[in-house]
């Protein structure tokens, strides 16, 4: 099976074994409802469906503006309330009317984030978690009655790797290392 | 202002040897690695009692005072299991030295270069809030005995610094000095007031300082440390005083340093190094920031300050905050055991990437994967 890339320049390629049961939401060239933002991969498994959003600010194209331009942007949760929160209510919408929402969905968001050092890493992770999913049970000024999303995570590519190393994830071109400090600023 | 500890088979330590900055110092390592030990070594060095003829009986008085020995006898303190003697030993920017040695059955030190005078104090803040226990232990008739035996040394030698009166010179150092001046009304506009003393104890008056050109609106019995010729002042709300074990041990702790600096035994640029043992305990996350750069802001003044934490947060926003281009100096040290070893080492940088190998870090770390197993885990 050839390896998945949510677009044709992604440089996160996965290997998912044959068996598995996993699809792409987030479809180019089809008809998709207006206005519903989707994760890129859902992805089903025993016990529960895994809700896949891939951002790669590491992408070896993404100049370190850009790259440092994200960081902020994640810092200040302008990413989580754009584009994470909404992607994960309205898959989690498209799925229950497709009547596949018979398992608990969990959000998966992967962050490319390898080109950061490991500690910038593991202090971007940390508490982000928490943030995602306090704004994806409230939305609006009162909170969703439904916990529609039972959990999320945060993942690298380090511990994607680690929690999935059935479904091997490499990136295609390797990337320089920012320095720390400049990553702050 | 202390330069150099050494410690040599003295309470947890084998051979220990620190350099410290004169500007911030940040003591990290887990539970059971000394940090306190250290800055009590520190505390007892930087006294009086390390001082005069009598300095050997004194000091090892005071030590057993500070680190309660099980039989109350300084040979307890030297290292356990060591067959060599103990050794204290500090050195200070005036050029000041001071060594404290003692074997396993001394009841006194032998103590050298302990008779120079015009030493500074150090000022030890201990982990718990002190602030609302003064007057229970500077009471006019309180049973030593008893308050020795629940408190240390630490608290009782705080308690009596706190209860100093103030000294007057607030405000000229304030109009001397415009960046020590925002120091005081910051601590207090973060808690909302002031503690007082009165009768005793201390009370929190509610209040702000406001720029008022020319005004004060403070009581004059309970403002003596207003900045009445200053641009700003403190302006009490109407509400009554409070008893400070009415308001947050949180803002107590923020408090210690507010009455250290208003009464003057926290002077930065003469008074000894201000050691604070985890700043961060009972300490609302949000009021950490301020209290850093309330502490940034003293060194930046001349204030030698020395701190044990195991706090992220408290770490994170030194490192964030620190500013090199205002002459901000912050040194981490760890401490830390090699597996298999019981000796405590130490590594000390200037760099805040030593925090990444140490074991706050890998708390978090360890949070992450947990976390993630939990969410992921299938059930």
């Amino acid at each position: 099976m050839p390896a998945y890339r949510a677009e044709e320049t992604a440089e996160l390629l996965f290997d998912f074994p044959d068996g598995l049961n996993w699809n792409e939401l987030d479809k180019q060239g089809v008809k998709l409802p207006v206005r519903m933002k989707f994760v890129d991969l859902v992805i089903e498994r025993d016990r529960d469906i895994l809700l896949v959003e891939i951002k790669d600010p590491s992408h070896s194209r993404s100049p370190d503006k850009e790259r440092n331009s994200y960081l902020k942007r994640l810092t200040n949760n302008s990413v989580l309330t754009d584009e994470l929160t909404p992607k994960a209510r309205d898959s989690y919408l498209y799925l229950h009317l497709m009547e596949r929402d018979n398992k608990p969905f969990k959000y998966v968001v992967l962050l490319g984030l390898d080109a950061f050092d490991p500690d910038r890493q593991k202090a971007l992770l940390f508490g982000f978690k928490d943030r995602l999913l306090a704004d994806i049970r409230e939305e609006s000024f009162e909170a969703w009655k439904r916990k529609h999303i039972a959990d999320c995570v945060v993942l690298s590519v380090d511990s994607w790797n680690q929690q999935f190393p059935e479904w091997p994830l490499r990136r295609e071109a390797p990337v320089p290392l920012i320095a720390a400090e400049e990553a702050v600023q | 202002m202390i330069t150099n500890l050494q410690l040599k088979n003295f309470t947890a330590f084998t051979e220990l040897t620190i350099d410290f900055s004169p500007g911030i110092n940040i003591v990290l390592g887990e539970n059971g690695t000394g940090k306190t030990q250290l800055l009590k070594a520190i505390l007892a060095l930087s006294g009086e009692a390390a001082r005069g003829e009598l300095a050997g009986e004194q000091l090892a008085r005071k030590l057993c005072r500070l680190y309660h020995p099980l039989s109350n006898q300084l040979g307890e303190l030297r290292r356990a299991g060591s067959r060599a003697g103990a050794l204290l030993s500090a050195t200070y920017a005036s050029g000041q030295h001071i060594t404290a040695k003692f074997n396993g059955s001394a009841t006194e030190a032998k103590v050298s270069g302990g008779m120079g005078a015009g030493l500074a104090p150090a000022i030890f803040i201990p982990t718990k809030e002190v602030l609302s226990l003064v007057r229970g232990l500077t009471a006019e008739e309180p049973h030593l005995p008893t308050i020795e035996r629940i408190f240390d040394d630490g608290y009782l030698d705080l308690a009596n610094t706190l209860r100093k009166e103030d000294d007057g010179n607030l405000q000229k150092k304030t109009q001397n000095n415009p960046r020590f001046s925002s120091i005081v009304p910051r601590l207090t506009n973060l808690i909302g007031g002031r503690y007082l003393l009165k009768e005793g104890g201390f009370c929190f008056q509610a209040g702000i300082y406001v720029d008022q050109q020319g005004e004060s609106t403070a009581d004059e019995e309970f403002a003596p440390q207003s900045f009445k010729d200053s641009k700003i002042s403190f302006v009490s709300t109407k509400s009554p005083l409070m008893s400070s074990g009415m308001t947050a041990e949180g803002f107590r702790k923020i408090g210690v340093l507010q009455r250290l600096l208003s009464n003057g035994s926290l002077n930065p640029g003469t008074s000894g190094p201000l050691l604070w043992d985890e700043p961060e305990s009972n300490l609302n996350p949000k009021l950490m920031k301020d209290l850093v750069m309330a502490l940034l802001e003293l060194a930046r003044n001349g204030q030698q300050v020395i701190l044990a934490t195991h706090d992220y947060v408290l770490l994170k926003w030194f490192d964030l905050l620190m500013d090199k281009g205002k002459g901000d100096h912050v040194v981490f040290h760890r401490l830390y055991r090699e597996a298999g070893s019981d000796d405590i080492q130490r590594e000390s940088q200037a760099d805040y990437s030593i925090v990444g190998r140490s074991a706050i870090s890998n708390t978090f770390a360890e949070l992450y994967d947990e976390d993630v197993k939990r969410a992921l885990g299938g059930e």
